[in-house]
């Protein structure tokens, strides 16, 4: 039960559905037992219908079909874009950022010599009446083992044209494709 | 909420309101657009408070000038004229009682006004607040005497057009 009469404001606020559960039933209550606070709600219940009644006299319909092809038009199309959702925004680029580092991550990515002796194997390969000298084996990279090979390329009567230094890993005591190329000159520029 | 499902909610509630400000049909659908193609550029947490305070400055802009002002009252006549074929008795009272209204709203404050539109197309206390920048708090008293004032000004405005009518008669 209120101790007080209600303001005017309250009464309003019940009228329009904005007041809490207790608010509202403690209002409601003091409304049945006080006549002129009941007066003062029926009052202001009046001029609510009133000013709606009123307002409706400036009223119009509209053609919201019409006004969003229009609005489509001015806003140059940005309308119909369909939009994205905060949460969406904000995964899939996630999302795909981890994809991606983790494609990378599990790409199997073949070692620089590998691709080295490759490419070593494939010039010697082009070298079909080019000579070819293996030294092997010995300590030429400096690791204190004598398991470097040397090896070198050259057309007869020409210099060299290759130049490579392999870790003889197989232990075959040649130059072959299970060996570990430590250096390898470039291809020159013709 | 996506642009469309807002338009189709807000837009027509958007554009009488702004035709009930500013009493021209075709300027009220115009800033309506406007304030919607200003709404594509943000993303909003409460889109209906945003909308219709754009919408007010809008319309409080375009009201400022006296040539609009004019052009305002000819259209409303043409309007009123162009409106659903009644009788003519029928479309002379609308059309009296439709002038004495809006000569009611013009004559309120400008807060009065927008707390009586407002409310009149289902805001609540908070996005009323939010549009006039006062506490939700206040805007029940304030509604009750703006209604009140709104209701009394019609019926001065009544007055008048009966004792204008009976002093030419």
């Amino acid at each position: 039960m209120l101790r007080r009469h209600p303001p005017d404001g309250d009464l309003q606020a019940l009228l329009d559905h904005e007041l809490g559960l207790v608010r509202r039933l403690r209002l409601r209550l003091h409304l049945r037992r006080c006549a002129r606070c009941a007066g003062r709600y029926e009052e202001i219940a009046r001029a609510n219908a009133d000013a709606a009644r009123l307002l409706s006299w400036i009223g119009l319909t509209v053609d919201t079909e019409e006004a969003w092809a229009r609005f489509q038009v001015l806003s140059g199309r940005r309308a119909a874009r369909p939009t994205i959702p905060l949460i969406a925004r904000v995964l899939v680029p996630a999302v795909a950022g981890a994809a991606a580092v983790a494609f990378y991550m599990a790409w199997p990515r073949p070692h620089p010599a590998t691709d080295l002796r490759a490419e070593v194997l494939e010039r010697i390969g082009e070298a079909v009446n080019d000579v070819v000298l293996d030294l092997c084996c010995a300590d030429y990279d400096g690791g204190g083992l004598p398991d470097d090979g040397l090896l070198t390329l050259n057309g007869p009567g020409e210099v060299v044209k290759l130049v490579v230094v392999y870790e003889d890993l197989d232990k075959n005591r040649s130059f072959s494709a299970g060996d570990l190329v430590r250096y390898a000159s470039s291809r020159p520029t013709r | 909420m996506g642009i469309r499902r807002l338009f189709e909610r807000h837009y027509p509630a958007v554009v009488r309101f702004l035709y009930r400000r500013l009493g021209d049909r075709d300027q009220a659908e115009e800033l309506a657009q406007e304030a919607f193609t200003r709404l594509l550029d943000r993303r909003l947490r409460r889109p209906t408070a945003w909308l219709y305070t754009v919408a007010a400055n809008l319309a409080r802009d375009a009201a400022r000038g006296e040539a609009v002002r004019a052009r305002r009252l000819q259209l409303l006549a043409g309007e009123l004229a162009d409106a659903v074929e009644p009788s003519p008795e029928q479309a002379l009272l609308r059309e009296e009682t439709s002038q004495q209204v809006r000569t009611a709203l013009l004559s309120l404050s400008e807060r009065d006004r927008l707390l009586l539109l407002l409310r009149g197309e289902g805001l609540s206390y908070r996005e009323i607040a939010d549009v006039i920048g006062i506490s939700p708090t206040s805007v029940g008293p304030l509604l009750t005497r703006a209604q009140r004032r709104f209701v009394r000004l019609y019926h001065d405005a009544t007055a008048e057009t009966r004792d204008a009518a009976s002093a030419s008669s």
